[in-house]
């Protein structure tokens, strides 16, 4: 008799631009196999069961909780965690919004909210505040009470799009 | 403290990006969930399923057997097992009882996640269930349920404070309102559980933890495993916040006796469910209130009685019950008051510091009655509380020296925004429609730090060195949970020492390297910290001023600080800290750094135990806030449309931090408000899951908009007040009293839910 979590497998998954080939417990949750075996741990554990959004990565395109994802289902994946955000220049500009808008307290949260305003901004360059509260609505917060949040994202939509020059 | 001359102050005042935001975005800074050592071990607790049992055995063998089962830990085990923050009579783990589900009862240490869960599954506890109560009044029943063997009444403290002569008050009165307000256990639900990696190395632990006071909390392990203080060494770690919840957080201490029972490093983390359900949530109370007021609005005398619930272990409770009944007395000018105070046990988790400490207790009860007040007298509820408003050069009924008051300005903000939004609140309605909008106000007081934590020591202390290369470090013993004093202190000490902010490293809460220091709470850090810093700053810049003198000639006066760089004004001469840095310590000293300290002991005093008359903090932060609500009289929905926040903490250090602050304490206190509520069935805790626990999310915050009053104010550096806890006192009462103005129905019961609203609104209905 077997159970699910004594079974391995190996998978190939792309982490920030890096292939990974490795074995994982089928069991495991790509939050687990980001934290414990690739040791990023930028990506955060807030409650386990998809609720606070402070495990978001972005999975082939889309924000999701890394919780709720098994590694094994992100087998030949892209995945983007915060550590791979920033460029070879620098901040991104969500990253450089946040911290001129004044959008990090804690800063427990913020890994997860910044994946899913990128998430967003890599498909809807000019989200209104209602695109924009629909997309982190899934991203809980209990310090900041998001109003800073909402203006870094669409001070970085700005920026994005060649508005805002300045604070680089 | 004196304000300082009104020079154009760089630094402070300046909306400076914070310094440990670049860590953040990232995600390169490490909480305590992330950390690890070396050979680490994982930690994990078997916990109480019931809310009152007795234990009549513990069988671990099955565990200790597992290998890889490094070892497991029960009461027995713990040198001094009892403890308490302010009466011992908490267990590390449980002793022959069990007093609430999700007690401590045992602790395993294994190899990795995989084998500490499969040993817990092994321990076998065999209880013997008692009857049990979760509602103070019930505790307080004729046959209820003993929690305590040395309290047969479940009431753990009791007393009465009473100023002037508030029976004649009573009997003078025009009017008398009156009600029954009541607020259930809520939670703070910071987002990164608790955790600690404790570090074991011959006799000393080291416990890297998130701890809002780093020395407490050390003297708690020290106690309990009866260690020298000095041999537990607690690193502070960045918090995902905390709320209170990190103050007198049991966590550590578990994590502690593991390692030390087990003799290797061991991590401890909660999960979701663990830290909801066994957590120091908020105290409820039931609080009975009455306000006798003459003809014109004038406050004659008030009687309050509060029930307040302990939870199965005393922790801060009494000092919260404390809060709740005197802190909203200073609010207004009373002749009179009395006021009756219980703190009664139930088998639910300790009650213990939540943002505002006892303070939302109190503020969501008396603001809402002053409404009553001013609709039973046809007064508005805005001018009635001008009025009787507390003002500067006061002296309130409990000896509170208020020395900066902007608490009439702040209402006569809320007055002008009211009349603006009137007319829309009269247009919004629509024939047929079941919504209706109102508008609510309440204002609140609060403390900066206060002298009631520890009797011999109500301040603060900083030191600075100066490095040879330079630079400059500033060590408080003080934390941050989130709030940003790392970014607060470097700008005070920046603003003296003519640097920028990020030239500032600041070192804090590290038991072993920084001055032993009350922590973060009471919203003390700004003023009474930052206090410190500024003194240690200026002590600083005078030994720079002398050494630089002797340098480059003349007298220290002759000494201008600016960009890094000294100037003597009168040879000309220029140099940089580096140059006077590396001459001071290596030439001078033989190696030893310029060290400067800086202590500040606010002039506030201890209140007497049983009078509780005292100034006991070094100021008083005010404030109004004003909201507009949309309620949909169909369903009992709430819709928060719109806060106007108008704060006065004296002199913002860094206003896009304090509006921050204001911004995050509202949205808190709207999931207070509106939803949150920790719901117990057979004494166990229901909503254990953030599915079912709601707090605010993105689409729930309405925009905020925030004003601040700076006062200046003679204590605080810079003129600062304290603001962490300002921001929920009164969203509470000003959402009930929004209610009202829609609907002309006055809800007593938090939260606010659409059932409970709806119910509220059709048993009016149905009176009428």
């Amino acid at each position: 008799m077997w159970t699910m979590a004594e079974k391995k497998m190996t998978i190939k998954i792309t982490v920030n631009e890096v292939l990974y080939q490795d074995e994982v417990l089928t069991g495991m949750t790509l939050l687990a196999f980001l934290r414990e075996q690739l040791k990023l741990t930028g990506t955060k554990e807030g409650c386990g069961n998809g609720q606070c959004g402070a495990c978001t990565v972005i999975m082939d395109g889309k924000a999701v909780n890394s919780c709720l994802v098994l590694a094994v289902q992100a087998d030949g994946a892209r995945i983007t965690t915060i550590e791979g955000v920033e460029g070879p220049d620098g901040l991104h500009p969500l990253q450089q919004a946040f911290i001129d808008e004044g959008a990090v307290q804690c800063g427990f949260c913020t890994p997860g909210m910044i994946l899913s305003a990128k998430a967003l901004l890599d498909e809807n360059a000019d989200p209104d505040e209602g695109e924009i509260k629909e997309a982190l609505s899934g991203n809980l917060c209990r310090c900041t009470g998001y109003v800073k949040i909402i203006r870094a994202v669409k001070n970085a939509a700005r920026r994005l799009s060649g508005g805002l020059d300045h604070g680089r | 403290m004196a304000v300082k001359e009104k020079q154009q102050l760089k630094v402070v005042g300046h909306s400076v990006p914070r310094l440990d935001a670049d860590d953040k975005v990232r995600g390169k800074l490490q909480y305590g969930i992330d950390y690890t050592v070396p050979g680490m071990h994982v930690g994990k607790v078997l916990r109480s399923p019931h809310a009152h049992a007795l234990i009549r055995n513990i069988d671990a063998s099955g565990a200790i057997a597992l290998p890889g089962v490094k070892a497991v830990v029960t009461s027995l085990d713990i040198p001094v097992n009892k403890y308490g923050a302010i009466r011992d009579d908490e267990y590390l783990f449980a002793h022959e009882k069990v007093r609430y589900a999700g007690e401590e009862v045992c602790g395993v240490v294994a190899v990795d996640e995989e084998t500490a869960a499969a040993a817990l599954k092994r321990i076998h506890v065999e209880y013997e269930e008692l009857d049990y109560v979760t509602h103070p009044l019930d505790a307080l029943k004729e046959g209820a349920p003993q929690i305590h063997r040395d309290c047969p009444d479940n009431v753990a403290l009791s007393y009465q404070i009473a100023r002037g002569d508030v029976d004649q008050a009573f009997r003078k009165a025009h009017r008398v309102v009156s009600g029954r307000y009541e607020i259930p256990m809520s939670h703070q639900t910071h987002l990164e559980p608790l955790a600690a990696v404790v570090e074991v190395s011959g006799k000393k632990l080291t416990v890297h933890t998130a701890a809002q006071e780093a020395f407490f909390t050390r003297r708690e392990i020290a106690h309990c495993l009866a260690l020298e203080e000095t041999d537990v060494i607690i690193h502070v770690l960045m918090a995902g916040g905390g709320f209170g919840a990190r103050c007198d957080q049991k966590l550590p201490l578990v994590a502690a006796a593991l390692a030390w029972k087990a003799g290797v490093s061991v991590k401890l983390v909660n999960n979701r469910e663990d830290e909801m359900a066994s957590g120091r949530p908020l105290m409820p109370v039931v609080v009975d209130l009455e306000l006798a007021v003459d003809r014109e609005g004038r406050f004659l005398g008030k009687k309050t009685r509060i029930t307040a619930e302990n939870g199965a272990y005393t922790s801060v409770a009494p000092a919260m019950l404390s809060v709740a009944a005197t802190r909203s007395d200073s609010l207004y000018r009373y002749p009179a008051l009395f006021t009756e105070a219980a703190l009664v046990y139930t088998n639910k988790p300790p009650s213990s510091a939540y943002r505002g400490f006892g303070n939302q207790q109190i503020h969501f009860p008396m603001e809402s009655l002053i409404d009553e007040a001013a609709t039973a007298l046809g007064k508005d509820p805005v001018e009635l509380r001008l009025l009787n408003a507390t003002r500067e050069g006061d002296i309130s009924i409990h000896g509170w020296e208020i020395k900066s008051c902007g608490l009439t300005q702040s209402l006569m903000l809320v007055r002008d925004k009211y009349r603006e939004l009137a007319q829309h609140i009269r247009d919004s309605r629509e024939v047929g429609s079941p919504k209706r909008r109102g508008l609510g106000v309440a204002a609140f007081i609060h403390v900066s730090g206060n002298r009631t934590t520890l009797p011999e020591f109500g301040g603060s202390s900083a030191m600075i060195k100066f490095n040879h290369n330079g630079k400059v470090q500033v060590f408080s013993g003080e934390t941050c949970v989130g709030q940003g004093v790392h970014t607060v202190f470097a700008q005070i000490a920046a603003e003296v020492l003519g640097l920028n902010a990020a030239d500032v490293e600041v070192v804090l809460g590290n038991t072993d390297e920084t001055p032993f220091a009350l922590g973060c709470h009471a919203s003390r850090v700004t003023t009474l910290g930052g206090n410190a810093v500024l003194r240690a700053a200026r002590d600083a810049a005078e030994k720079i001023r002398t050494a630089a003198a002797g340098l480059t000639g003349g007298v220290p006066d002759d000494i201008e600080i600016d960009g890094g760089f000294i100037y003597n004004r009168t040879t000309g001469r220029k140099l940089s800290f580096a140059e006077v840095a590396r001459h001071v310590v290596l030439v001078k000293q033989s190696g030893i750094p310029l060290i400067s300290f800086g202590v500040y002991e606010p002039a506030i005093e201890m209140p007497d135990m049983k009078t509780k008359y005292g100034n006991l903090s070094a100021a008083y932060p005010f404030g109004a806030h004003l909201v507009e609500v949309e309620v949909d009289t169909e369903t009992g929905s709430v819709e928060v449309k719109r806060v106007f926040a108008v704060h006065d903490s004296g002199k913002a250090i860094n206003p896009m931090m304090i509006e921050g602050q204001i911004e995050g304490g509202v949205a808190m206190g709207i999931g207070f408000t509106l939803f949150e509520e920790m719901i117990y069935e057979q004494g166990v805790l229901k909503n254990k899951s953030l599915a079912d626990y709601k707090i605010p999310t993105m689409m729930d915050i309405p925009p905020i908009q925030v004003a601040l009053v700076e006062t200046e104010d003679p204590e605080g550096p810079f003129g600062a007040k304290g603001v962490g806890e300002t921001p929920l006192l009164a969203t509470a009462p000003a959402i009930a009293n929004a209610i009202y103005h829609a609907t002309g129905v006055r809800i007593r019961k938090l939260p606010f839910t659409p059932q409970h609203v709806h119910a509220q609104l059709t048993r009016e209905n149905e009176d009428c």
